[in-house]
């Protein structure tokens, strides 16, 4: 078994509908034919919710793991479905239908459950914070190499440009996620220690 | 894959099964691989158990031979692009979880041993399919725990800190 970053299988995953929505999707749209062109748009974009849930899922779990807030497991509650009869075993139609429902399950179950475990780990694949100072001191180092000094000052104000571009079209398309003015000053104290303590060390270098 | 291997995973998942059905360890504390894995695997269990319900409804698990036959039916499944990652190794251990509780009630009350057998067939899954990539991977102690272990903010801020001074420093020294 390989192991590969990213995952055909999400593809795999999207190309399987949910139970409820169409049951299965016996047919491919073909050119032409409108009425079905409509129905597989809605079992893609059914498929893409579902998908983007899954991602979401994942996420949410990687939030609260980094958080450290997982709740203590419940008791056990049972299994609620178990003790229902079945009474329809005879009828071999019914159990068909019910074997192929289980057997929808358990392919629809696998291919969350790889989707969730290739998402999470793509989550925590993500460089830290931590290393992004290293990150920027590698790649100041290779600019210096190739360009020299001035490819250094050409490339910070590309990324002061870029910076500027990408905060102003955040804003744009995003009007509802302005920083507010009650917003938790304890969120900011460790920003502007950090600039506290680099402005420091830059005066006490420019000291000595 | 050696048998101290095999003994490794099947504490972990025996550990995990007892974290979910919350069973007092007898034994030594749980180690911090064990800790990180249970938090992660239960909140991935949590998850899967709120989101995959009308599946999962389907699942009839009657007894410890229909849980395997589903375990090894879903894993075959969820592995079989070849894709392996720590991501989908907790996900194994999560649906170990979700079986375990979908076994009768009466069953667990019963036979205290229930989660063991579970987790020998957790145990053998993994090791079969994953225990390669584990070991190629970093084990247990330096892949996967390093992996997932919480970082506290103020550590990674004071972390940050000391590395920005590091480069003042070397700034320093050649200019």
């Amino acid at each position: 078994m390989a192991s590969a970053p990213v995952s055909a299988r999400t593809w795999e995953f999207a190309s399987v509908p949910p139970l409820g929505i169409l049951g299965s999707v016996p047919f491919l749209p073909r050119s032409g034919d409108n009425t079905v062109t409509v129905v597989w748009s809605q079992v893609q974009s059914s498929l893409e919710e579902d998908m983007s849930e899954a991602r979401l899922m994942a996420r949410d779990i990687i939030k609260t793991l980094l958080h450290d807030q997982v709740p203590q497991p419940a008791v056990v509650s049972g299994a609620p479905s178990m003790k229902e009869p079945v009474g329809v075993e005879d009828v071999s139609p019914v159990r068909d239908l019910d074997f192929m429902r289980c057997l929808e399950s358990r392919n629809q179950v696998a291919l969350r459950l790889a989707c969730i475990g290739d998402e999470m780990d793509r989550c925590l694949r993500s460089p830290r914070l931590v290393q992004l100072p290293g990150i920027a001191m590698h790649r100041l180092a290779a600019t210096y190499s190739q360009t020299g000094v001035r490819g250094i000052f050409r490339s910070l104000i590309g990324s002061l440009t870029n910076l500027r571009e990408n905060i102003w079209s955040w804003r744009v398309f995003t009007p509802g996620a302005w920083v507010s003015p009650d917003q938790d000053p304890g969120q900011l104290f460790p920003m502007v220690l950090l600039v506290f303590l680099l402005l420091g060390g830059a005066w006490h270098l420019q000291l000595q | 894959m050696t048998d101290c291997e095999f003994m490794y995973i099947h504490s972990l998942a025996e550990n995990y099964l007892q974290y979910v059905l919350q069973v007092p360890a007898f034994e030594s504390a749980p180690s911090k691989t064990s800790r990180v894995l249970q938090r992660v695997a239960f909140s991935v269990q949590k998850e899967v158990e709120k989101n995959l319900k009308p599946y999962l409804d389907d699942f009839h698990v009657e007894s410890i031979d229909t849980a395997r036959i589903i375990f090894n039916q879903v894993m075959e499944k969820e592995f079989e692009d070849g894709i392996i990652n720590w991501g989908r190794i907790v996900t194994i251990f999560a649906f170990g979880g979700v079986l375990l509780k979908k076994l009768p009630q009466e069953q667990i009350a019963l036979d205290v041993d229930t989660y063991k057998q579970v987790s020998s067939f957790v145990a053998e899954f993994i090791m079969n399919n994953t225990g390669e990539w584990i070991q190629q991977n970093g084990g247990w102690e330096d892949g996967f725990t390093k992996k997932f272990e919480p970082k506290s903010g103020w550590l990674t801020f004071l972390q940050m800190t000391g590395k920005i001074w590091e480069m003042l420093f070397l700034l320093k020294q050649h200019y």
